[in-house]
C-alpha cells in the first residue's frame, strides 16, 4: 500500500498514525458541534433555518475514499449527501445551515482535505486534484 | 430507576411522533424516515429495558438489531426511489 | 447513588433527550431533507449515547463487548440508511422548502448525470 516516499517506514507509520488520530479528533469535535447546532435549531422557535443544496467537486478518487467521504458527510447532522454523480466526480449535498454557500463549500472541502491527508499514504500528498498514487482512477472504471 | 422510567416515557412519545409522521407523510421518503427513527427508538428502549428489568440477555437483541436494522430502511428507500423513477 | 450510576444516568439522559428532540424535529421541520438530518442525529449520537450509558450501568464483561460492538455498528450503518433516504427523496423529487438556496436552479431532482 505504501507508495514511494522519502521518509523511512517507521517514521512514515508514525506520521500517518498521528494524522489519523488528528483527523479522528477533529471529526469527533465537528460531529458533536453539528449535533448541538441541529438540536438547538429544533428546540428554538422561529426559523433559523438556511437550507441549501449544492454540488461540490470530489477530490476523492478511489471507491474507498468516495464512500468514506460520503459517509462522513451524511453522518454529520446538518449535512446530507443526496446524490453521487455517475462518474464519481461530483457530490450533491444538502445542508441545513448554509446561508453562505461559499462558506458551506469551503467547509466541506476542508473536511475532505483533512480526510484525504489521513487516508492516503504519507508522501503521496501534493495538494493537486489528480493523485496517481492514490489508487485506480474511478473515471476509467468499467461499469 | 426513576430516570429510566422517565426515559422510557420519552421514548414512547418519540415513537408516537414517528407514527404520526408515518401516517401523515407527505412523501414516501418521509415515511421511510419515520420508520428509521422508530427503529432507533425501539433499539434504545430495548437497551434501557435490559437495565430496568435486569435481563442482560436483551442486549443481544440490541446487537442483532443494529446489525440488520438499517437494511429495512435501505430496502424501503430503494423501493421509493425505484417506484418514482419508473 | 454511586458515581457509576450517575455517569450512566447522564449518558442515558443525554441520549434520550437527543432522541426526543429529533422526534420533535421530525414533526416540526419543514421538508424531508431537514427532517432526515434530525433523524440522523437521533440514530447516531442519541442511540450511541444511550448504549454507552447502558455500558456503564450494566457492566458485565459480555454486555460491555456486545454494546460497544453495537454502538460501532450503529455509527457505520447510520450514513448508509441516511444516504439511501436522501437519494430516494432526491430521485423522487421530494419538494424542497421554499427559500432553499440552490446553485443549479434547473437541476431539481435526478442525478443530472
Amino acid at each position: 500500500m505504501s507508495v514511494a516516499g522519502p521518509p523511512p517506514l517507521p517514521r512514515r507509520a508514525l506520521l500517518r498514525a498521528r494524522r489519523v488520530a488528528a483527523f479522528a479528533a477533529a471529526y469527533a469535535l465537528r460531529f458533536l458541534r453539528a449535533n448541538y447546532a441541529v438540536a438547538r435549531e429544533i428546540v428554538t422557535p422561529g426559523e433559523g433555518l438556511a437550507p441549501a443544496v449544492v454540488e461540490v467537486p470530489l477530490r476523492s478518487r478511489t471507491r474507498v475514499e468516495v464512500a468514506s467521504y460520503a459517509s462522513l458527510v451524511t453522518l454529520t447532522p446538518g449535512t446530507m449527501v443526496l446524490a453521487i454523480s455517475e462518474d464519481h466526480s461530483r457530490l450533491t449535498v444538502h445542508g441545513m445551515h448554509a446561508g453562505d454557500l461559499d462558506a458551506f463549500r469551503a467547509d466541506l472541502r476542508a473536511l475532505e482535505d483533512q480526510m484525504l491527508s489521513a487516508w492516503r499514504p504519507v508522501g503521496s500528498e501534493d495538494g493537486g486534484s489528480e493523485d496517481p498514487g492514490a489508487g485506480p482512477d474511478l473515471r476509467r472504471r468499467t461499469t | 430507576m426513576i430516570l429510566l422510567d422517565a426515559a422510557l416515557v420519552v421514548l414512547a412519545l418519540a415513537l408516537g411522533a414517528a407514527t404520526l409522521r408515518l401516517v401523515a407523510g407527505p412523501t414516501d421518503a418521509d415515511r421511510a424516515l419515520a420508520v428509521d427513527l422508530g427503529f432507533a427508538v425501539v433499539v434504545a428502549a430495548i437497551a434501557l429495558l435490559a437495565v430496568r428489568l435486569d435481563r442482560p440477555a436483551l442486549l443481544d437483541l440490541v446487537l442483532v438489531a443494529t446489525l440488520v436494522g438499517f437494511l429495512s430502511t435501505v430496502a424501503f428507500a430503494r423501493l421509493v426511489a425505484a417506484r418514482s423513477s419508473s | 447513588m454511586t458515581p457509576q450510576t450517575l455517569v450512566g444516568d447522564v449518558f442515558v439522559g443525554l441520549g434520550v433527550l437527543l432522541i426526543g428532540i429529533a422526534a420533535v424535529g421530525l414533526l416540526r421541520l419543514p421538508d424531508v431533507y431537514n427532517r432526515a438530518n434530525a433523524v440522523a442525529k437521533a440514530a447516531s449520537l442519541g442511540l450511541v449515547s444511550v448504549l454507552l450509558g447502558v455500558v456503564v450501568l450494566a457492566p458485565s464483561g459480555t454486555a460491555v463487548v456486545v454494546l460497544l460492538v453495537a454502538a460501532a455498528l450503529q455509527l457505520f450503518t447510520v450514513p448508509i440508511a441516511g444516504y439511501a433516504i436522501g437519494e430516494a427523496a432526491w430521485l423522487s423529487r421530494a419538494p424542497l422548502v421554499p427559500g432553499t438556496h440552490r446553485d443549479r436552479p434547473d437541476g431539481g431532482g435526478g442525478t443530472g448525470a
